[in-house]
């Protein structure tokens, strides 16, 4: 594997892993994923600081947007506009379908921290891909 | 094709680490998980937050063993109010005591809500 090839796959699997990271040492046990590797409890919890919340409830998401977006660009790299409009796309499904389709329900803030992460993980692989 | 293929397997992975990291169906009131998380962190003075929600119990881990009366109906009002989740069991523990008497720590208080 050559080195630009590695750092795109960096790029995709370290906000993976900072992700699983979070929810399995900070988050309260109480999804799937939790059930499935078995963990009844929370680990730990995050030292009080400003940005706590964000960090366990919106950088996680704004991880797994900013790896999937990265995913779709690189791999699509024919149309990487393309790729980004269904990763927004994807992202913004998601986030309806947790709200149950209500405008009202939709968590807002998580909608703008994932466009943002999306839109931030497009301009990275162009500006590599400019390199 | 081939493209089409690749996007489809990537879209499949990332929508299954979504529906992983989303709360279990059982669970009907992940609101007010993170609401009572916001109330025990706007009360640093109890050195609290939500360990675990086991058996319809709602495990919180402290190490002030006071003031948790008046604590425990607040978190039974953001369940009912928020959620309408009523007789929500309460568990607070104590884990850093040696007398561990739950698999969470040494029991300090329980209560059934309303």
């Amino acid at each position: 594997m050559n080195k630009t090839k590695l750092i795109n796959w960096l790029h995709i699997l370290l906000p993976l892993l900072a992700g699983v990271l979070i929810y399995v040492l900070f988050r309260v046990p109480v999804t799937r994923l939790h059930t499935l590797l078995g963990i009844k409890h929370r680990w730990m919890e995050l030292p009080p600081f400003w940005g706590r919340y964000w960090i366990l409830y919106h950088f996680t998401d704004m991880c797994w947007a900013y790896s999937l977006t990265y995913s779709l660009c690189y791999f699509g790299k024919n149309k990487p506009w393309e790729s980004a409009a269904i990763s927004t796309f994807l992202l913004s499904f998601i986030e309806f379908a947790q709200g149950n389709y209500e405008i009202g329900l939709i968590d807002l803030g998580d909608l703008i921290y994932m466009v943002i992460s999306a839109f931030l993980a497009f301009l990275v692989l162009k500006k590599r891909e400019g390199q | 094709m081939k493209r089409i293929l690749v996007i489809a397997v990537i879209l499949g992975v990332f929508y299954w680490m979504n529906v992983a990291t989303s709360i279990e169906k059982e669970m009907p009131f992940p609101l007010c998980f993170n609401r009572t998380e916001q109330f025990l962190w706007s009360k640093p003075e109890l050195q609290a937050f939500v360990m675990s929600y086991f058996n319809d119990t709602l495990v919180i881990k402290t190490n002030v063993d006071s003031a948790w009366a008046q604590n425990m109906d607040t978190i039974c009002q953001i369940y009912r109010d928020s959620c309408k989740v009523t007789n929500l069991k309460i568990l607070i523990v104590d884990s850093s005591s040696s007398n561990w008497d739950t698999r969470y720590g040494h029991k300090l208080y329980f209560r059934q809500c309303p």
